[in-house]
């Protein structure tokens, strides 16, 4: 396989509060191989979003405090100083985040707003940048481009400020799209829209996407591979189908259980983990998941911390109990 | 006594739209909702699913005249909801109940739990000694999955899932027969949607409630309710049970709509084809002509911007939309 665009090693973010220190990523590790798709899927608090904060250089340091290492194409990230990062984030990595309704600009044209990287990272002048503009409006599906370039955000529909969002993130042609729950905000329609354009344009540039949910169908539709996040910790790494065939972590088994399926059946009851996320400033000691587990009667799994161990090609689960497959 | 426990006939809320100037003229109405018709049956759900902005949840405040129509009738076991004096309507209002969608805005920070619970007892005048008044909330809050120890506890300390059960156990405190449920999950986690879902089912069958469940979430309507509504811009496009939606959807909107729902299985996924919509939905204050889908419609003819589809029946669905008309003078004839 080719040398991967994206490795992260040992990633861990605290946050120092009042109550005392949140450990909200507790070491994760990955790969992302160019053109790509991987899915972070996790509940709210789980740690999803701040892990790629992490990647992006975008939290405060304090309150935070990153350890590990991030690299883009050989190139640590998280020693970089603030300029060398903004030489490589919007051009290397680009993001999309969450609420287009708060994450424009109020009081910049959707135009400026999209050439805004162009002009520092591709030296083009105004005129191309325009051009370039124009051009990125219409291949994320904006009727009248040209129109809407001096258009601001307040005039546009959710789904279309999710479309300049995109736009701007694509302004550079990046090498990672990291989406962080870019169409929880938006109607099933205009999600089916945004992630059939997303899937599209991949195809087109060959970026790898990093794309965070909790929204397990969603995964199903758009990734190649899975990892699911709970309690700042990966439980399970797995090819889509893999996952969703044969979840080897009771979480996840969990997480699929409780979905109800759209369909002619309906069943009984949906599957219900008990409890509640675990407080981040008060882990427990040991698996995260251990005291809502439903198999849980092992002292081994309140006191250890299981590591991410293989299970067979491309799957892996953090259980010292893993689930037996589902096809044996 | 009817076999339908409500019957929502013609329903209209318009929200009216001012010029900007000194005297303020009236220029035109938002259409919110716009001629809505739908019966529910005693002790079943009614799920009425649609985008954001098509009027769902309009639709379930005027229900209980939490908002006043601007035209319309409401019939609630046998009784026009327009004609009732307030007195008439008060008693009719313990009867009916609502839980809302943000269990984070819709509990009060300053009120206990056993304050928020005991509300409409007391609102209700039902139970006025204090003792017996305790004992109802803890009541209340068992049947809802909390200790009834919680209730000198207030909305902070508990999580979404926690306070979505106390809005539970306050909309049930009157023992009323029809609850409008909306969106009760949206704000949940994943992992304790379910848990609130089950509870829900569990209470209805009971307390035998009769619940109209308004959600943008198709797969949760489905899996909850046994006929479905669908609603775009202020209308209702197609009515049909839960499986007969499913499997066969008629109106082109449903087929948009059910095809966009992701579905958590990959192979099912990679197989499928998604009709993806153009555009967005256009404004509730100048809908388009004729259908107002037409627009967005992939199957739109010449018909479509002239004529306005009324629902009517074909089989076990009611649909309104052009194509079916042949079918329908079919059928009658």
């Amino acid at each position: 396989m080719s040398e991967p665009v994206l490795t992260i090693r040992d990633l861990a973010v605290r946050f120092g509060t009042k109550r005392g220190i949140a450990e909200v990523v507790n070491g994760i590790s990955y790969d992302l191989h160019a053109g790509e798709t991987l899915a972070i899927v996790g509940e709210s608090g789980s740690g999803k979003s701040v892990g790629v904060l992490a990647i992006m250089g975008l939290l405060a340091q304090p309150p935070a405090a990153v350890s590990g290492s991030v690299r883009y194409r050989g190139n640590e990230l998280l020693t970089m100083t603030p300029k060398e990062l903004r030489t490589i984030r919007g051009k290397g990595l680009a993001m999309i985040f969450q609420d287009p309704m708060t994450s424009l600009n109020p009081v910049r044209t959707v135009g400026y707003q999209i050439t805004e990287p162009m002009t520092l990272h591709l030296d083009l002048d105004p005129d191309s940048a325009h051009d370039r503009a124009v051009e990125l409006l219409d291949l994320v599906g904006i009727p009248s481009p040209a129109a809407r370039y001096d258009e601001y955000p307040h005039q546009l529909s959710g789904g279309m400020r999710q479309r300049v969002m995109i736009a701007m993130a694509l302004a550079c042609n990046p090498d990672v799209l990291i989406a962080d729950e870019a169409t929880t905000a938006l109607d099933v329609t205009t999600q089916a829209q945004i992630t059939e354009l997303v899937a599209d344009l991949q195809d087109k540039i060959g970026m790898a996407v990093i794309w965070i949910t909790h929204d397990l169908g969603v995964v199903a539709s758009i990734a190649d591979r899975v990892h699911v996040m709970y309690g700042g910790r990966f439980m399970e790494e797995a090819l889509v189908d893999d996952l969703y065939a044969s979840p080897r972590h009771p979480y996840t088994e969990g997480l699929l259980g409780s979905l109800p399926m759209p369909g002619a059946e309906r069943p009984d009851k949906l599957m219900t983990i008990a409890g509640l996320p675990p407080d981040p400033v008060a882990m427990p000691a040991g698996c995260p998941f251990a005291p809502r587990c439903r198999y849980t009667d092992h002292d081994r799994c309140s006191r250890e911390v299981p590591g991410l161990d293989s299970l067979g090609a491309n799957h892996e689960a953090a259980c010292f109990y893993p689930l037996v497959p589902a096809h044996e | 006594m009817s076999d339908f426990l409500l019957e929502v006939r013609d329903l209209q809320v318009h929200f009216p739209v001012y010029d900007t100037g000194v005297i303020r003229h009236h220029v035109n109405d938002v259409k919110a909702v716009d001629g809505v018709s739908f019966k529910v049956q005693r002790g079943e759900t009614l799920g009425l699913v649609g985008e954001s902005g098509c009027g769902k949840t309009t639709t379930g405040l005027a229900l209980l005249r939490l908002i006043d129509p601007t035209g319309g009738e409401v019939w609630f076991d046998g009784a026009e909801m327009s004609a009732l004096s307030p007195g008439e309507l008060r008693a009719m209002r313990k009867r009916m109940a609502m839980i809302f969608q943000d269990p984070y805005a819709s509990l009060d920070p300053r009120m206990s739990i056993g304050k928020i619970v005991a509300e409409p007892l007391a609102i209700h005048g039902l139970i006025k000694r204090g003792r017996q008044r305790d004992n109802r909330v803890g009541e209340l809050l068992e049947m809802v999955g909390l200790s009834p120890d919680y209730r000198n506890r207030y909305p902070h300390e508990f999580s979404g899932g926690q306070r979505q059960r106390v809005g539970i156990a306050r909309a049930l405190a009157t023992e009323p027969d029809f609850v409008v449920c909306d969106e009760p999950i949206a704000a949940l986690d994943v992992s304790i949607q379910a848990g609130v879902m089950n509870l829900l089912e569990d209470l209805q069958r009971d307390l035998g409630l009769t619940y109209l469940f308004i959600a943008h979430d198709l797969s949760a309507v489905q899996h909850f309710s046994d006929q479905i509504a669908v609603m775009y811009l202020g209308r209702i496009v197609e009515v049909a049970d839960r499986v007969g939606l499913y499997e066969q959807p008629m109106h082109p909107y449903t087929e948009a709509l059910l095809s966009a729902v992701p579905i958590p299985n990959p192979a099912v996924e990679r197989g499928r084809t998604r009709i993806i919509l153009e555009g967005d939905v256009p404004s509730p204050i100048d809908p388009p002509s004729g259908c107002n889908f037409h627009p967005r419609c992939p199957k739109a003819f010449e018909s479509c911007p002239a004529r306005d589809p009324a629902l009517f029946e074909i089989g076990d669905h009611q649909v309104a939309c052009l194509l079916y008309e042949d079918d329908r003078s079919r059928s009658a004839g």
